[in-house]
């Protein structure tokens, strides 16, 4: 039994470690597209324009309510624009189950990330810059927003989630 | 005793050259890398008890840290628990698969090594204590933004980097899976650098510090993984022949676990000319390169140790050192991996994963420093109680933080509940977050336990005859 270990069972083994190694390398990129979620297009924005946008969306449709310091906005269907900066996610959303939402994520100040649950997105965004993530809410209950990116000391505390409500 | 001495009769022809010993200066270099690996584990632990003591309301105000301190003390613990006290042991195993080769070639390079790696390690002390450069917490190397700390952490990697181009100048062979392991090692060691240097130049200027430093170690961070799992393996084919007196894998097999580790690896440097540094692509590639690369190797000796287990159950002294080290590596290894395919988006369930995945590779380093490199520099603990109890308090801790972690994690995930229903899963929460609370002290009592040890022994006069 042990000769046999070591002689053609030894070889046929380790041709075939080697072979299943190289065939996982090789899958990488087909493992690349059907697993990872995509990288929407970013493109640069002008930064104070898009504050005084988020500004104006937040009297629009603040709800009054504060979150962890942060207005709560109940927005209509269609586009929605969050800024992403050292370490919050500006404003906190609230969105209804069933509709189709735009959130368009801008980066104002480093490079952050924006991974949402429930929408299979993970943008990365250089500061300036801004990309666009679809969200259909399926049902009520909380999705959670995480930087993806390391961006400084309070990285691990940029976290948020969205607050999905039933229609109304 | 046989499964406790490798210079002793029945594993030497397991062992082979080792059975004469080391020549003088290979046993010298062999000692630096030692002491290095338990110090680095003594500096860890002395500064999580500052870090813990800066955020106690009294003791706190004793000392000569204000309360930003935590942070800093926070960044050089990782790295010595992390960095020095992993490449620490590659040092040591480069001079073992030297041995083993019997070379004699560049031993001026294997001893500029060690000087230099501890000199790196000693320089990381300085801006720590005090308290120069912002902290920063970004993946695998985290820093101190100061030049001093860099310097640090560049003269620790060239001194690995040296004592491996002297393994290479006298690599024996790689029938030989203590050589085979080790260089596999070795040459991984040799990308991850070659990818430090490759961001180092390919970050463009203008960014902020926190994003240069997470993307500066980002990519040859994940290569070092490859590297620990090929010390881990090589451990694992050590710890194996003292247990068991026989190889869980054929040679040509190891070789080709090996083999696979490093072909994974060789083409990361290419990653920097086909995807800009900052970018997304960046990141995902090496995460990718992580998930699909470190697989394969662990699962094909962890059958081999298996089957070998079972062929020899009946000989086997499960209380040996060696083994109680063996088998609590492959479990909590075995169960941080498991752990890896249910990661959650936000909550705990991935810190319980690299802390099970840690664990298990320290559990195999310990079992070395204790069962095959004290022996083999003629320093052999005795099999006493303390020895034993070590591992399973260490192993059994780390199983509890990590299963405990995983568990609130899961409870965590954010649901709609009703009011009583609520109330029992912040119950569950908590009896979660106890058993980590109470795994990460009894782990934490096992690694000082090692560390007392070998620092004892390594310091001790060797016994000879
Ligand atoms: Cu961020």
């Amino acid at each position: 039994m042990a000769d046999l270990l070591r002689t053609r069972w030894d070889q046929l083994a380790a041709a075939f470690v080697l072979a299943a190694g190289l065939g996982l390398f090789a899958a990488m990129p087909l493992w690349r597209w059907a697993g990872a979620p995509p990288q929407s297009r970013v493109a640069a924005i002008d930064v104070a324009e898009f504050e005084q946008r988020v500004e104006d969306f937040v009297a629009a449709h603040g709800t009054g309510e504060v979150e962890d310091g942060l207005p709560v906005v109940a927005p209509p269907p269609g586009e929605v624009p969050v800024i992403a900066r050292r370490w919050q996610f500006y404003p906190a959303l609230r969105l209804e189950a069933g509709q189709r939402y735009e959130l368009h994520v801008a980066s104002t100040d480093i490079l952050h990330g924006f991974a949402l649950e429930g929408a299979g997105a993970d943008l990365l965004l250089p500061g300036g810059s801004a990309g666009v993530v679809t969200l259909v809410p399926q049902a009520p209950g909380r999705l959670a927003i995480q930087c993806s990116e390391y961006c400084g000391i309070e990285h691990n505390r940029m976290r948020a989630w969205v607050e999905v409500v039933g229609p109304q | 005793m046989r499964a406790v001495d490798p210079l002793g009769q029945p594993s030497a022809p397991f062992f082979g050259v080792f059975s004469r010993g080391l020549v003088p200066p290979l046993a010298r270099e062999l000692r630096g890398w030692a002491l290095l690996a338990a110090g680095s584990l003594a500096v860890a632990g002395l500064l999580a008890l500052l870090l813990a003591a800066s955020r106690t309301p009294v003791l706190g105000g004793l000392l000569p840290w204000g309360p930003a301190f935590f942070r800093t003390a926070l960044v050089t613990h990782v790295v010595f628990s992390f960095i020095v006290w992993y490449l620490a042991f590659l040092g040591a195993l480069s001079v073992v698969a030297t041995a083993r080769g019997g070379g004699s070639r560049a031993a001026g390079l294997g001893m500029a090594g060690l000087v230099l790696a501890v000199l790196g390690s000693g320089l990381l002390l300085v801006p720590t204590l005090a308290e120069w450069g912002e902290p920063s917490l970004n993946n695998y190397v985290p820093v101190l933004v100061h030049p001093l700390y860099y310097l640090g952490l560049g003269l620790l990697g060239l001194g690995v980097t040296l004592a491996v181009l002297r393994l290479f100048a006298n690599a024996g062979g790689w029938r030989d899976p203590v050589v085979a392991g080790t260089l596999a090692a070795g040459a991984c060691l040799l990308v991850a650098m070659a990818c430090f240097v490759l961001a180092w130049l390919a970050i463009p200027s203008g960014q902020d510090v926190s994003s240069v430093n997470e993307r500066l170690f980002w990519g040859g961070g994940h290569v070092l993984q490859f590297t620990n799992t090929a010390l881990m393996l090589t451990g694992w084919h050590l710890l194996a022949g003292l247990a068991a007196g026989e190889a869980p894998l054929p040679p040509r097999l190891f070789g080709a676990a090996m083999a696979a580790l490093v072909l994974f690896v060789l083409p990361a440097p290419a990653f920097y000319a086909l995807f800009p540094v900052m970018g997304w692509e960046h990141r995902e590639a090496f995460t990718l390169l992580l998930r699909y690369g470190l697989v394969l190797s662990p699962v094909v000796m962890g059958l081999g140790l298996v089957a070998l287990f079972w062929r020899r159950r009946a000989v086997l002294r499960w209380t040996s050192v060696p083994m109680l080290a063996l088998g609590l590596s492959i479990l909590v290894f075995g169960i941080g991996g498991v752990f890896g395919y249910f990661l959650g988006v936000s909550d705990t369930r991935t810190p319980s994963h690299y802390h099970a995945v840690i664990g298990g590779v320290n559990l195999t380093f310990m079992g070395l420093m204790l069962a095959f490199l004290l022996p083999l520099l003629s320093r052999m603990p005795d099999e006493s109680r303390a020895v034993r109890l070590q591992f399973p308090l260490y192993g059994l801790g780390q199983l509890m933080f990590s299963v405990g972690m995983f568990a609130a994690g899961a409870a965590g995930v954010p649901r709609k509940t009703a009011g009583a229903e609520q109330g029992l899963d912040s119950l569950g929460k908590i009896a979660s977050m106890a058993v980590t609370g109470l795994g990460g002290l009894v782990a934490v009592i096992g690694g000082a336990m090692f560390v007392w040890i070998s620092l004892r022994w390594l310091l001790a006069r060797p016994r000879h005859g």
